[in-house]
């Protein structure tokens, strides 16, 4: 048929074929272990007995732990950032919720607009809405209340990950469940709560993990708004860094990376990874 | 069936539903014209119509998902235009189900009692019933996914049912089915209706499943009913040139009225049909089905005609014959053991000729 096409041997070419999947199979390792790797540096050096960092270490201990713990701000900062992350979190999950479900109903006059509004945090960088929101604090004397403004800066930039889940996932349901409900005697209420809410379950979840993260995890925003009396463990940590030549970041970094692995094995374990995951 | 079945009226006292005078537009299309048809208690009435014919639309509004621009639609003696979906009482059956697919077969079945607020044990031993009355019992902790179509579709049904609802909507439920399953589930639902005795309104483009379901056909086009009437009547007296055309009359030769009872074809062909109700000289279409034309040998009485080609049908053979005094060639159709070939006579039986209104 294809007398012209120009066709490898079939040994050559099934040694092509071979080579081929060697090396999509080495690349995938390589890049794991480029991911994984400077982690598993940190949290081996965290461990380490010696009073400088060095990769492996001479000898193991929890001394850098007990030094760790034993810091002033270490307790305050851990719940400071727990219970930052975990408020920011609900808020931005309702509103996420409640702003998905008029994206993903039928268009309405400047619906670009809004879309463009609630999805910018992605696109500005960090430092400058830290920026922005540090001065409008400033301007309305607001920059003494310390938790409340944290909280509703980490809502501001956490929203466009819930949203973007969430709305994904309303966005691609089926109107005729919602419809089969009210059928069936349903209110809008209670279509909401049984049909909408259950369907869009995946990508709730998936928004509330991302945002939980990106806010446990914030540091640009979040510098622009610590005070004495509240701060949160990665803003701490920078400052660590910056005066302490010890490994005793390394078992900070430790803890944060227990924690947000706690969150996900925690969640695995409701079953809310498996339905985030199934879709 | 009783004889007033056949009458388009009725009367209205026993409409269990009713749609007077209902219009509906979407920004400038309209989409619905004053359509007025109505369902009596137990009846199963279907709307019959290609796509775009406004069927759907009319299912829409009766369930509640849409308002009508103007008319009425009445549960009854009462106008349920200002009450909202979930009040009114209606079983309906989706085209691709819409089973909620993070649910068990017996949860989705179990909905509509749950929005009731009807007793666990209650619902429990209903929900049992309604699955085994569709042929799904032992199948109440299946998930959707894990379900075939036609278990779908029975999961649906029974989900439509429990509520023991005033009236079941049903939007094309059979069109996802494969053709053997498709008859399989037309001859149940017929039996699930009779069983149950609810007013039953079905949507549908399909003639066959309208014909073989039906008390009374409301055929529909372009927001307008064309027909309304029992099935029988449609079959053997559609209304109109369209009406024909669309549940098959296979001949529709465009003619004139020269006298009463007296047709000529385009083309000089001249027939007897009756022609009650349509003055002299006036355009009509000729409807003749190919079953009724018959085909006998070469030199009977009747008309000569030639065969252009033959398609086998399995029990019977389709013609095409060309037929001096016809611009277009006549179908026709002849038991497929005697083939015919080359020269033939043809009987056109005015009896079986149809005249009808052109709206095509």
């Amino acid at each position: 048929m294809n007398s012209d096409r120009f066709l490898l041997p079939a040994p050559v070419e099934a040694l092509l074929w071979k080579l081929g999947r060697l090396l999509f199979h080495v690349v995938g390792l390589a890049w794991q272990l480029f991911m994984v790797a400077p982690l598993i540096i940190v949290v081996v050096v965290s461990f380490t007995s010696a009073s400088y960092l060095m990769f492996p270490p001479p000898g193991y201990s929890l001394d850098w732990y007990r030094e760790v713990l034993s810091l002033s701000w270490i307790r305050s900062a851990v719940t400071s950032s727990l219970i930052i992350a975990t408020c920011a979190t609900l808020i931005a999950v309702v509103i996420g919720v409640l702003a998905s479900r008029v994206l993903a109903k039928r268009p309405f006059r400047g619906r670009g607009l809004v879309e463009y509004l609630v999805l910018s945090p992605l696109f500005l960088p960090g430092v400058v809405i830290g920026f922005a929101i540090f001065n409008v604090l400033v301007m309305i004397q607001m920059d003494r209340v310390a938790m409340p403004q944290m909280i509703i800066a980490h809502v501001m930039i956490t929203l466009p990950f819930v949203i973007r889940s969430v709305w994904a996932s309303m966005a691609g349901a089926d109107i005729s469940l919602e419809e089969a409900a009210q059928s069936l005697g349903a209110t809008p209420a209670q279509t909401f709560w049984h049909v909408v809410l259950k369907s869009a379950r995946p990508g709730i979840l998936a928004g509330a993990i991302l945002a939980f993260t990106f806010s446990f995890n914030d540091v640009t925003i979040s510098i622009f708004l610590t005070s004495s009396r509240v701060t949160t463990l990665p803003v701490q940590l920078v400052s660590h860094i910056e005066y302490n030549p010890d490994p005793s970041p390394a078992a900070i970094s430790t803890l944060m990376i227990a924690i947000t692995l706690a969150l996900f094995v925690f969640l695995a374990r409701i079953g809310g990874l498996n339905a985030f995951l199934e879709r | 069936m009783t004889a007033d079945m056949t009458t388009g009226g009725g009367s209205s006292d026993a409409a269990a539903v009713a749609l007077q005078d209902i219009g509906k537009s979407f920004g400038e299309t309209e989409v619905l014209k004053k359509v007025s048809f109505q369902a009596r208690k137990g009846e199963f009435l279907t709307l019959l119509g290609p796509s775009g014919c406004g069927k759907t639309t009319s299912l829409r509004i009766i369930a509640g998902f849409e308002d009508a621009t103007s008319g009425d639609v009445m549960f009854g003696q009462t106008s349920v235009n200002d009450l909202p979906p979930w009040r009114r009482d209606i079983g309906l059956v989706f085209q691709n189900y819409a089973l909620f697919p993070y649910m068990t077969a017996a949860e989705n079945v179990a909905f509509g009692l749950k929005m009731r607020r009807v007793a666990k044990a209650e619902t429990a031993t209903r929900v049992k019933a309604a699955l085994a009355q569709v042929g799904l019992a032992g199948y109440e902790n299946r998930h959707p996914r894990h379900l075939s179509g036609g278990q779908r579709q029975r999961v649906a049904l029974a989900r439509a049912l429990v509520i023991e609802p005033k009236l079941l909507l049903l939007d094309e439920p059979l069109s996802n089915l494969d053709a053997k399953l498709r008859g399989e589930m037309r001859y149940e639902l017929k039996n699930l209706q009779r069983a149950t005795g609810v007013t039953t309104i079905f949507v549908t483009h399909d003639q066959e499943e309208a014909f073989s379901l039906s008390d009374r056909i409301v055929l529909m086009r372009s927001g307008e009913v064309v027909q309304y009437c029992a099935p029988d009547e449609l079959w053997s007296r559609p209304a109109t040139a369209f009406a024909a055309d669309f549940i098959g009359v296979e001949n529709l030769i465009p003619a004139q009225v020269t006298a009463p009872g007296q047709l000529t074809c385009a083309g000089g062909l001249a027939v007897a049909p009756t022609t009650v109700g349509f003055a002299q000289g006036a355009e009509v279409i000729l409807g003749l089905r190919a079953s009724d034309v018959a085909i006998q040998p070469k030199g009977g009485t009747g008309l000569p005609a030639t065969i252009l080609d033959g398609e086998y049908r399995g029990r019977e053979r389709l013609y095409r014959l060309a037929l001096p005094g016809l611009e277009r060639p006549v179908l026709a159709s002849a038991p497929s053991d005697i083939a015919f070939d080359g020269e033939v006579t043809l009987c056109l039986p005015p009896e079986k000729m149809m005249v009808l209104h052109d709206d095509r």
